[in-house]
């Protein structure tokens, strides 16, 4: 298996080279530029000009890719364009973030997703089930910006349980949780809708297989049929979900941080897209995919141990 | 305090919690800091040679480091007499670690910081120094020379707390090189403690401030771009004053309690302007149909009355050489020409008959998707729209459409603006040498007055002349005149619609006093400053 994630590790270097270098020349595509944008209109051409060559935006753009590939490849990711505040310590900061809500977030939403999709196969056709179909297609439906909003008004304006804004005090692991639980809630209950219809329809098609029919004829109590043998071999399509939903999950992590002024990746990428950061955007969208690379890598490998019809090759 | 702990400490610890409307700062450096909600923040740490009246910019100026100043008969060289007891805050290298203390600020302070605020390479505001000269006389005296005669009007507000005006400490800038874009040394009644990107601002309490120390203990700044949040944040009491932008923003404001709204100016004017180089605005009756159909009220009511005010001219009322309805009328009826517009839709057809398009024209243009554009813009569309004036919009994210009307390729160009002086609204959007794009001196004409036959007779229109007096005359009666004399002529030319004032929004907790009363600021955000407090102080 390490060999397996090595060689992965390794086919995800050039997938890597082609997002970063893309971004490189995509983000310099789009109209106007950071020197623009951080003098405003009330500057003067002389002054713009200036501040573009301080930006070292005049040098030529393979001198900027090639000064930018060989930070990169030593592990830095170089200065903002705007504050000139160096990326690398700002991007761990905001990663972290960004991974404690994704992360509480998918653990949410597997806690509320699975159960209620098991409960809901097992009621078929019953009022449990129309309720749980009902509830999860709201889920599916509500934008995580309005959904966000809706708990703010519960859990803090009116309930006055949990604070609005930011990440809590860093160290301070009661304010980490305190901050940190609406938006969780906000993402892992559109993402439990998900998880609560692959599991439901993945328990269906198991109930009626014949290994479980076998197993009730021999008189296996259906506890036992329900979590050895219908939801083991359900997990592996759950898990497989879940993997792809984390990376969905990361990208959906940008509204609720907005909602909710997390400072993490989102809020990282969307200043950076206000203020033509090269190379904060550049350097933001190389960690999504990385991310992306990671969390398919682990879901694989996951998958690999749970599954023993899986082969290494 | 830590990362990430913006916005959690108690208000009773004497920290003011402000959340600000922006991802993130652009810089702290006072002289290119142009964003309002940046501005506040170096206001906190900054001081002029002179100041604006807290809460009211139309006030006269009021000594800040500069104890007294005076103009010599000619008005071209200023002199101005430092305190002495101003002094520098001490700071840290960010990259050396190395501590230094603060020490007295003095001319050659106050001369290396006007000398940055000139240059192109260290500043957004270098074009309003040119031509100026910096000199230390001694410790504590500074002069000015400038090449021409500049009246008291146009100069204070360039040695004022405010953009180029704000003076640095030499000793700190050229320590801190780089770094002192996020590191700011100033003198004023807050010492900059630490910046967190994405995240904040916190300033503390300045206890060898020249003036009483500050009634806060700190202010914490803290970045929340969406507007829900900040309102959540203020409610819940996480957050002590937050801003808005909209009548919805102050009618919800208004219905919680503990909660303070203030409405302030001068906020922006809104501005459409006609690009006379582009059909069918290259024919003045078009240009006047756009102007008589466009209802100043009508567009007002689906903005929020509470938060405009009707403009008739580029420079807004408040400000010398703008003008008031009552004046404009006045010179309407003596001159026997148009200056207002507004008739309506048939005068708006009548003249678009006579330009020779009676069925009406269609124009496409781009549009910010902002929503401070938008809200008016959409009004704008509908209203042309039943003059027979079709406006297509496309829709994009605000920086690529600044880039677009940079590039003199719209028809119509929608600016939100504010300057600090008369001088500065008429170079930049009606000189000849400002021409967008193309002019000798690119900046923000947009319609090409001074390039083009404005009024059809032929010639090439401009009011060059009359904003080239206008800056020399030292006479402040002469120097109004001359500069409504030059947006007289382009309302006649139809050129550009001075749709109305967004005045700025903020809301605070009914326990928040400014210290003073809020009228007005040119930065945009409500100062902060040593007389700022909470009321149980």
């Amino acid at each position: 298996m390490l060999t397996y994630a090595s060689r992965r590790l390794l086919l995800a270097i050039p997938l890597l080279l082609v997002v970063v270098t893309l971004s490189f020349f995509l983000v310099r595509a789009a109209p106007s530029d950071p020197a623009q944008v951080r003098l405003g209109a009330y500057a003067s051409e002389a002054a713009i000009e200036a501040m573009r060559e301080e930006m070292g935006l005049n040098q030529p753009i393979w001198n900027q890719y090639i000064d930018y590939m060989s930070g990169l490849l030593r592990g830095d990711f170089g200065r903002s364009l705007v504050n000139q505040q160096r990326i690398t310590p700002s991007l761990t900061r905001a990663l972290v973030h960004t991974l404690q809500l994704t992360l509480a977030g998918m653990f949410l939403a597997v806690l509320l997703g699975i159960p209620s999709g098991v409960w809901t196969a097992l009621e078929r056709n019953r009022p449990i089930d129309y309720l749980g179909r009902t509830l999860s297609l709201i889920g599916l439906s509500f934008p995580s910006f309005f959904l966000g909003i809706l708990l703010i008004l519960l859990f803090s304006i009116w309930l006055g349980l949990f604070p609005v804004v930011g990440a809590g005090q860093a160290g301070n692991l009661s304010s980490i949780l305190r901050h940190l639980f609406v938006p969780a809630l906000t993402l892992g209950l559109i993402q439990a809708s998900y998880i609560a219809r692959v599991t439901r329809s993945s328990v269906l098609n198991l109930v009626s297989a014949d290994f479980v029919r076998t197993a009730r004829s021999k008189g296996v109590r259906e506890r036992k049929v329900v979590f050895k043998h219908v939801m083991r071999n359900a997990a592996i399509s759950i898990i497989g979900l879940i993997g792809l939903y984390a990376v969905v999950l990361i990208g959906g992590s940008l509204m609720v941080e907005i909602v909710f002024a997390r400072p993490g990746l989102g809020r990282m990428l969307i200043g950076g897209l206000e203020s033509r950061d090269y190379t904060v955007l550049q350097s933001v969208l190389a960690v999504y995919a990385g991310l992306v690379v990671l969390f398919n890598l682990l879901t694989d490998l996951v998958v690999g141990v749970i599954d023993p019809r899986v082969e290494y090759a | 305090m830590s990362l990430a702990a913006f916005a959690a400490a108690q208000p009773s610890e004497g920290n003011l919690r402000v959340a600000l409307a922006i991802a993130d700062s652009a810089s702290l450096h006072p002289h290119i800091v142009t964003a309002k909600e940046d501005r506040g923040i170096v206001a906190t740490i900054f001081n002029g040679l002179v100041r604006f009246a807290p809460g009211d910019m139309a006030a006269p100026f009021q000594p800040d480091l500069a104890e007294s100043w005076s103009a010599s008969e000619d008005s071209r060289v200023w002199t101005f007499n430092l305190r002495d007891d101003a002094m520098c805050h001490p700071w840290t290298n960010p990259a050396t670690g190395q501590s230094h203390p603060g020490y007295q600020l003095t001319a050659a302070d106050v001369v290396f910081s006007l000398q940055s605020a000139a240059d192109p390479a260290t500043s957004a505001y270098s074009g309003s120094y040119l031509g100026m000269t910096f000199e230390a006389v001694d410790d504590l005296t500074v002069r000015i020379t400038s090449e021409d005669p500049i009246s008291e009007v146009l100069f204070l507000p360039l040695v004022a707390n405010d953009s180029g005006g704000l003076i640095m400490c030499q000793q700190a800038a050229e320590d801190l090189g780089d770094d002192y874009q996020t590191h700011p040394v100033g003198t004023g009644p807050f010492v900059f403690q630490e910046y967190v990107p994405r995240e904040g601002v916190v300033v503390t309490r300045n206890p060898d401030y020249f003036r009483d120390p500050a009634r806060l203990e700190r202010v914490t700044f803290t970045y929340m771009p969406s507007e829900s949040s900040r309102k959540f944040a203020l409610r819940n009491g996480e957050i002590d004053v937050i801003s808005g932008a909209t009548q919805d923003f102050v009618e919800e404001m208004r219905t919680y309690s503990g909660v303070v709204v203030d409405v302030y100016g001068p906020g922006q004017t809104v501005q459409l302007h006609l690009n006379m180089t582009k059909p069918p605005f290259d024919n003045l009756h078009v240009r006047r149909a756009f102007m008589e159909c466009l209802d100043r009220d009508t567009t007002r009511a689906t903005v929020g009355i509470d938060i405009t005010e009707n403009i008739y001219t580029l420079v807004p009322p408040y400000m010398p050489g703008g003008m008031t309805l009552e004046e404009v009328r006045a010179r309407e009826a003596e001159d026997g020409k148009s200056y207002v517009y507004g008739r309506g839709t048939e005068a708006a057809r009548a003249e678009l008959a006579q330009a020779g398009f009676p069925d009406g024209v269609s124009v496409s243009a781009t549009m910010t998707a902002r929503e401070d554009y938008q809200s008016y813009a959409t009004n704008a569309q509908a209203q042309l729209a039943q003059c027979g004036i079709d406006v297509a919009f496309q829709t994009v994210d605000h920086a690529t459409y600044g880039s677009y009307r940079l590039g003199d390729a719209e028809p119509i160009v929608a600016y939100n603006v504010m300057r600090p002086t008369a001088d500065v609204f008429l170079t930049q959007f009606y000189l000849s040498a400002s021409i967008v794009s193309i002019g000798t001196n690119p900046s923000l004409n947009f319609s090409h007055i001074g390039a083009v036959d404005a009024d059809g007779d032929g010639q090439v229109d401009s009011v060059d002349d009359l904003i080239e007096q206008a800056r020399v005359e030292t006479d402040v009666e002469e120097q109004v005149r001359l500069w409504q004399e030059a947006q007289l002529l382009a309302n006649e030319w139809a050129v550009m619609w001075p749709g109305f004032g967004f005045n700025f929004v903020a809301a605070r907790g009914e326990n928040v006093e400014w210290g003073y009363e809020l009228k007005s600021v040119l930065a945009g955000f409500p100062l902060i400053n040593e007389d700022t407090g909470f009321a149980e102080d």
